[in-house]
């Protein structure tokens, strides 16, 4: 069981730079970035735990160009090559906001989250390093 | 006086450094990773999907049913037919056999409230959709809802009781009478749980940094429980108080059934999930909020799910031989030394990689079968044959 702070806290200190500026208030917000976008991501409930299923909170915005749309999240673990055994489902909640219900860690270990954008034609994958206890 | 206390405590720091020396060196990180398998047992909570969970009512209701051969088509077997108290609630055989024989090992219902999927393929998710399944299959009990309804309303005892249970005397609706039986038979069930075992004694000598106290658990076991939580990868499944995530593994198992039938595992089991009129998305789940069906809601057929089968819990497994979703390994030797000497090649080419072979020597094989029989309940009924 690991809270999402006890990480993102890295996040934001190799990251101090945002050129746009997802809000999601709460101190369990990770925060990660590509060329194009910056993503926060805040987990329901905070502390993640094994094989218990968590929600999160995704706020995205554009650093330039068109604001994006969220077609996915996901999570895998990359030594064990296998993901979730579930799909979470994605709802808007407001523009740039939206909720991913559903994800479920089965096993303890690195994971890594996928956060798939899209805007003018292109899909952005941003990556999230994770890992469980 | 003083060279008698010196000699006094001279003799209590030997005894302690003795007691001490019997528990292992256990990390930090070891530690910490025991801990989590437990405390046990695990806190009670009713099952909001069904509205009589918990009522001693239904409890009572459930057992006579449990114990019931009416219940089956022919009145000849009943769910103790296979679920026998006296071997841990399962039967003992490789494979099932009621009025005729099924392809799957009869899994013990010990702390069954605790599981999220039900069955090997995890085609139900409630205990009481599990629990009116067997009614129905012409090879364990024979019946059909027309049967168990008409049963409910013309046996005297039976109709007390389910009017005792559920406020009402038996309605017109067959099928909701067959879910009722299903919800009081879960009730029942939910009251069988493990009592502690010499591993939880351990486990919470630990957490309390009393090692005089888990000093009494044996260096073989201790020894096994390094492996499971360490290099063996066990616990990464086999995860919690109750020694499973509750989820689903190709352990290289074969999955082919002696009539040259393929046993899907899994993703049969998430196809017949997904149709079933009794899942907790259908009409019989009694919580308006379906605050249990998020598994039913987003979980989705994946190709590695063929011949993946659900993660057992371990409690007891000592006293639940044979061993794997088909009953193919007879003895915990047996299962140390499969994962032992794993054939990577059964395993799924697009599956995880998890399992690796152990090439345990024979200590270590002893050590690991000594942890898992620690998982005994101290109280456990005596099996005779």
């Amino acid at each position: 069981m690991k809270s999402f702070f006890a990480i993102a806290l890295l996040g934001i200190v190799s990251s101090p730079a945002w050129s746009c500026d997802p809000k999601l208030a709460g101190d369990d917000v990770v925060r990660i970035e590509s060329d194009r976008h910056v993503v926060a991501l805040r987990a329901r409930p905070t502390h993640i735990a094994v094989s218990e299923y968590f929600a999160l909170d995704v706020v995205a915005c554009a650093k330039t160009g068109t604001a994006p749309d969220l077609l996915r999240v996901d999570a895998h673990m990359p030594a064990h090559r296998h993901g979730m055994n579930y799909a979470p489902k994605i709802r808007a909640t407001a523009p740039g906001r939206w909720e991913a219900d559903g994800l479920l860690l089965h096993m303890a270990g690195q994971w890594e989250f996928l956060v798939d954008l899209r805007a003018g034609g292109v899909t952005d994958r941003l990556t999230y390093s994770y890992r469980l206890d | 006086m003083g060279a008698l206390i010196s000699s006094c405590l001279a003799a209590l720091c030997i005894a302690a450094a003795t007691a001490h020396a019997d528990v292992l060196d256990f990390s930090d990180a070891e530690r910490r990773q025991i801990s989590r398998h437990g405390p046990w047992p695990v806190a009670w909570s009713p099952d909001p999907s069904n509205r009589v969970s918990g009522q001693r009512a239904a409890i009572e209701f459930g057992r006579e049913l449990f114990f019931e051969p009416q219940l089956s088509g022919p009145g000849t077997v009943q769910c103790s037919t296979c679920h026998l108290e006296i071997r841990a609630w399962q039967d003992g055989r490789a494979t099932g056999a009621a009025l005729g024989v099924v392809d799957r090992n009869t899994p013990s219902i010990l702390d069954v409230r605790l599981r999220r999927w039900f069955g090997w393929d995890g085609a139900n998710d409630s205990l009481w959709s599990q629990s009116a399944r067997p009614l129905l299959d012409p090879r364990e009990m024979d019946a059909s809802a027309a049967h168990v309804a008409r049963l409910l309303r013309t046996d005297p005892e039976l109709r007390h009781s389910y009017q005792k249970t559920f406020g009402a005397t038996p309605g017109t609706d067959d099928e909701a009478l067959l879910v009722d039986v299903g919800k009081a038979l879960a009730a029942f069930q939910e009251t069988l749980v493990s009592s502690r075992s010499p591993f939880d004694d351990f486990r919470d000598a630990l957490a309390r940094n009393d090692d005089s106290a888990a000093a009494r658990y044996p260096l073989a076991a201790q020894r096994g429980l390094r492996i499971f939580i360490g290099r063996g990868n066990c616990s990464l499944c086999h995860f919690g108080a109750n020694f499973t995530n509750n989820e689903f593994a190709d352990v290289g198992i074969p999955f082919f059934i002696a009539s040259g039938k393929v046993d899907p595992g899994r993703h049969g089991g998430i196809a017949k999930l997904k149709e079933s009129r009794y899942n907790l998305l259908g009409p019989y789940n009694d919580d308006p909020a379906r605050r249990t069906a998020t598994g039913t809601r987003y979980v989705e057929t994946q190709h590695r799910n063929f011949g993946e089968f659900r993660v057992p819990s371990l409690r007891n497994v000592a006293r639940t031989a044979p061993y794997m979703h088909n009953g193919r390994l007879a003895t915990l030797r047996d299962v140390v030394k499969h994962y032992s000497e794993i054939d990577v090649d059964r395993l799924h080419a697009d599956g995880e990689r998890i399992l690796k072979p152990l090439h345990l020597n024979e200590r270590e094989v002893d050590d690991l079968v000594a942890f898992l029989e620690s998982l005994t309940e101290n109280t456990s009924a005596v099996e005779t044959k």
